[in-house]
């Protein structure tokens, strides 16, 4: 027998506002568990993002040492000096000319440029804008001199290659990948994606019992309304149903607060992370994903709230 | 309309059984009294006839279906053509009296337009057409049983069980249900009530059946109380 909606709607109305502390709590923790498990979406779609636009955009950098940081040996009056100064600035230039042509002649590299101290300082300069105390303590001597080296493979194979070929050669301070720039916040994803589903579940688990609690006090407020009903041969749905109709209402009415915090995170929150640097950069969700985490938020809430009720009325109500 | 045929229960954690090796006949249109002492068995028979309770042994008919062997989704129907009241009436506070009529046929599906033809119909043959506004915390014990009564007897069910129905009223209060049970039975619906109330068996002179320790030891047409 179907359930006329008008009654269906006035009964769990009562029901809810019956027991309104406890449906406001159960609503809450189930925004909780949900919010945590939107986050930990978010942050997941976020960092695949991020390595998408780095597997695209991908490039390595190796970073010089200049062996005399102070040029003016070179030109000093001390005979000796001067010639150990000079010859050491010819062994770096002959390296930094080896290096451009094992570059231009290789056939895995698409373009590499050389970047000079003065070219450094600019984006340096640009990197720090907001952060004058910073550039306070540099000059343009102190700038490292670099390779910018795009591949014509994506392949991380390829980079590690190019990486074990110049990290150790003289003249070499290190060779940089974006892929470290990945690893470094997939590893932070990684753990702050733990935690959260981690506290998501438990969350989740917190949100299921309280329902299921929920549903107990209301059979129990309503035992002699359950009894009558039963007597003048009400079915086992037509009782059921209202029970399960306000967890599920509970459910998805702590989803959507749930998908609401999650907007405002993308919204409010994501940009000001990327503004802490270009590498997170990409981390807020576009329209698209945060349609798809919203969905999987109601149906989530949703199924909560079905299942908590439908183990809650198969124990309790015997109707 | 019921027969019972060697019907026996008995309670978890209890040396007698509530009811032993019953066989009651009644037919369509009859007004029983159940009597005896309590504990003699008349509430676990009405219970059995509702599927509240299983039988251990015997078979139970209403309207010609053994019940005993009706799956659970169907006890519902069953329950539609048999209409309960009680001592303690079981009317929900928080509902006026039409909605308290109202909720038998609402939870069997009754469409809104035959609920507010129905209704008033049923609370103006229990002489209650002007307190339907009225919730059951301002009528008298009568008026309430007289709301069980409409409740019980809107879906036209073709038995009315009734247990200890005059237990918590004044004589002459007991008397306006007895007459209103009366009316009821005279339109073919067969009533069996369970009671204590001698002066009511004595002065309506219906068919008696008694119990005791859950056998049936009397079953008399046009009885007397003892």
């Amino acid at each position: 027998m179907a359930v006329r909606l008008d009654y269906l709607v006035r009964e769990t109305t009562n029901n809810l506002a019956r027991n309104l502390s406890l449906t406001l709590g159960t609503i809450l923790t189930v925004t909780i568990a949900l919010t945590l498990v939107g986050l930990a979406l978010v942050s997941s779609q976020g960092v695949g993002n991020l390595s998408e636009r780095y597997q695209k955009e991908v490039e390595f950098i190796i970073w010089l040492k200049d062996p005399v940081s102070d040029r003016s040996a070179c030109e000093g009056s001390d005979e000796v000096a001067r010639a150990e100064c000079e010859s050491a600035v010819a062994r770096y230039e002959q390296t930094k000319t080896l290096i451009q042509k094992d570059l231009d002649s290789s056939e895995a590299v698409e373009r590499a440029d050389f970047i000079n101290q003065e070219q450094t300082f600019i984006e340096f300069q640009a990197y720090y804008a907001e952060s004058p105390q910073i550039l306070e303590l540099v000059t343009v001597e102190s700038m490292p001199e670099s390779f910018k080296v795009v591949p014509k493979s994506t392949d991380s194979g390829v980079i590690e290659d190019f990486r074990e070929r110049y990290a150790d050669e003289p003249g070499v301070r290190s060779v940089s990948a974006a892929e470290d720039l990945i690893e470094d916040v997939q590893r932070f994803s990684n753990l702050s994606g733990n935690l959260m589903r981690i506290a998501a579940i438990v969350a989740m688990i917190a949100s299921s019992l309280l329902m299921y609690n929920s549903i107990r006090t209301a059979v129990f407020s309503r035992r002699r309304e359950i009894e009558v009903m039963s007597l003048v041969g009400a079915t086992k749905w037509f009782i059921r149903v209202p029970f399960m109709f306000e967890a599920l209402f509970q459910g998805v009415v702590g989803a959507f607060v749930g998908v609401f915090f999650v907007i405002v995170t993308n919204i409010a929150l994501l940009p000001r992370i990327e503004d802490i640097g270009p590498r997170f950069v990409g981390l807020q969700l576009g329209t698209g994903d945060l349609v798809v985490i919203s969905v999987i938020l109601l149906v989530a809430g949703a199924a909560l709230g079905s299942l908590a009720s439908l183990v809650a009325v198969s124990k309790y109500l015997d109707a | 309309m019921i027969r019972l045929e060697g019907v026996s229960k008995r309670y978890e954690g209890q040396a007698r059984p509530a009811l032993n090796q019953a066989d009651i006949d009644i037919a369509k249109g009859d007004f029983v009294f159940l009597v005896g002492p309590s504990g003699s068995g008349k509430s676990t028979l009405l219970r059995l006839l509702t599927k509240q309770e299983e039988p251990d042994r015997g078979r139970i008919f209403v309207a010609g279906k053994d019940i005993a062997q009706m799956s659970a989704w169907k006890v519902p129907m069953l329950r539609r053509n048999i209409g309960s009241i009680f001592q303690d009436f079981k009317l929900l506070p928080n509902k006026t009296v039409f909605a308290n009529v109202a909720f038998a046929l609402e939870v069997i599906g009754g469409s809104r337009k035959s609920i507010a033809k129905q209704v008033p119909v049923i609370c103006e043959l229990v002489g209650l057409e002007d307190k339907m506004d009225k919730y059951p915390d301002q009528l008298s014990g009568g008026e309430q049983q007289r709301v069980s009564i409409a409740r019980a007897f809107v879906n036209r069910p073709l038995i009315m069980l009734a247990d200890e129905p005059t237990g918590n009223l004044d004589p002459q209060t007991s008397i306006g249900i007895m007459r209103l049970l009366d009316r009821i039975n005279k339109t073919g619906t067969t009533v069996v009530m369970a009671t204590h109330d001698r002066g009511i068996v004595d002065t309506m002179r219906k068919r008696v059946i008694e119990l005791s320790h859950g056998s049936l030891v009397r079953d008399e047409a046009r009885g007397n109380y003892e």
